[in-house]
């Protein structure tokens, strides 16, 4: 080690001693830890941030009015016995496998992937239920999302016009396991992505077109919005377009839940 | 304070994290007035942001190991970004500022650690990083070169160039034909 970088060494220690010296100090006349700050610092960021993403994605999801239309053919079409899946809080899902495993062509989130958001303690009722799987939305921001802060520049599969990165916050009852998958026709221009921090490092590989979301086994302990798993999850979508996505809400259903999910101009883009 | 803060931190479903923070939180934040010119109040805005998003995955962070490792290298990324975002901001003069209380009240050796700094604060965002990394945190070039997401080589001639560049602010006796360091040149 040469003269300059002992000197700089020296420097940047003695400065942190100075520091460490001085918040040692404020410390005690404040009587509050610098961990204690920093937590209430976090905490009231990350409410910040999950009240943004509840405004945001609500539409993520579907726009309802769209949406609601393909819930009701699938309760018009349903087999006898068979409830369509927005109408249940709890569905009857089998016991998850003690190791879950994905679903064919599709990326597996478990228990232990799971992002434990904290959400409005009214979630539910501002959200969209399809099976054991919820869809979060802020109602009062209709059903659109507000892609702008996420339009990261991706390269989308169909062309060149900019596409926009929806946000996705979906509970999962505890105990169901449900599989998400781009149906066919909609896979040459909508991907969706395993989170929305980063739409690029976060799309799924190639060849995958779908999510399956094991949510945690009945009786784990609550987390913070219930008896429920949260994922952040995304999607992307050009502006103007529709996209069909089939949800089974178990490993036992032979017939998915239809949606569709789009991206309105308002609150889109900006 | 609402009851999920009392409860714990939010949602009280990673109690880790607390202790984390409570652990970690005087040397990160060492760090991030390193990496942020010093600015207090910008280097705890910038630890608690890297902290939030850190929350958010932590329990991926927590699955791959010890998470310090990790977090420091979130708050190095996000103090370069953050310094390339501010690079047209006036830059500080490198002379000591005898106005100073610190200048005024101290000498020589105090005096050379302060300029020192300011020149540090001064270079570019990646090299300051570089130098934190290598100088105060003691990483080799490759742990360094692992933090920063660049190579080796990288690593050092970054290191080179900004040492150089102290050089010429502070003066040095780094010459292998000069004397020790005591005799290096001061201003």
């Amino acid at each position: 080690m040469n003269d300059i970088e002992r000197r700089l060494r020296a420097a940047m220690h003695a400065a942190a001693e100075r520091w460490s010296a001085e918040q040692r100090s404020a410390e005690q006349r404040s009587g509050q830890q610098l961990s204690a700050t920093l937590l209430a610092g976090i905490r009231r960021r990350h409410r910040r941030h999950v009240r943004r993403l509840g405004a945001a994605s609500a539409a993520a999801v579907v726009a309802v009015a769209v949406a609601v239309p393909a819930l009701a053919h699938e309760l018009r079409t349903a087999p006898v016995g068979q409830v369509p899946a927005g109408h249940l809080p709890a569905p009857a899902t089998s016991s998850p496998a003690p190791s879950p495993t994905a679903r064919s062509g599709t990326v597996l989130r478990g228990c232990a992937s799971a992002n434990w958001g904290q959400l409005p303690s009214n979630w539910r009722s501002g959200s969209l239920a399809a099976g054991p799987v919820w869809f979060v939305y802020d109602r009062p921001h209709g059903y659109v999302h507000d892609g702008g802060s996420y339009s990261k520049p991706v390269v989308h599969p169909s062309g060149s016009r900019q596409p926009w990165v929806g946000v996705m916050i979906v509970e999962v009852d505890f105990g169901a396991t449900a599989v998400l998958k781009v149906d066919p026709a909609s896979q040459s221009y909508f991907r969706l992505l395993t989170g929305f921090d980063q739409a690029g490092s976060y799309s799924l590989r190639d060849g995958v077109t779908g999510l399956t979301l094991a949510s945690c086994p009945r009786g784990t302990p609550a987390g913070p919005n219930g008896l429920v798993t949260d994922y952040y999850l995304g999607f992307m979508l050009l502006p103007g377009d529709r996209a069909l996505v089939n949800l089974w809400p178990s490993s036992a259903a032979t017939r998915p839940i239809r949606l569709i999910f789009t991206c309105q101009v308002r609150g889109c883009g900006t | 304070m609402s009851t999920n803060d009392r409860a714990g931190f939010v949602g009280g479903t990673s109690p880790s994290f607390e202790g984390f923070v409570t652990a970690a939180s005087a040397r990160l934040l060492t760090l991030a007035l390193l990496l942020t010119d010093r600015r207090r109040a910008e280097a705890e805005d910038l630890l608690q942001d890297v902290l939030e998003r850190a929350y958010r995955r932590w329990p991926r962070i927590i699955r791959n190991g010890s998470p310090e490792p990790y977090v420091r290298q979130m708050l190095v990324n996000a103090a370069v970004d953050r310094g390339r975002r501010l690079r047209r901001r006036p830059e500080a003069p490198l002379m000591p500022d005898t106005a100073s209380p610190v200048a005024a009240d101290q000498v020589g050796q105090s005096a050379d650690r302060d300029l020192l700094l300011r020149a540090l604060a001064a270079l570019p965002p990646r090299q300051r990083a570089v130098l934190v990394l290598r100088y105060f945190e003691d990483l080799s070039e490759a742990q360094t070169a692992a933090v920063m997401g660049c190579s080796t080589g990288t690593v050092k001639s970054q290191a080179s160039r900004a040492l150089a560049r102290l050089r010429e602010v502070a003066g040095s006796s780094d010459d292998p034909e000069t004397g020790s360091q005591e005799d290096a040149v001061r201003p």
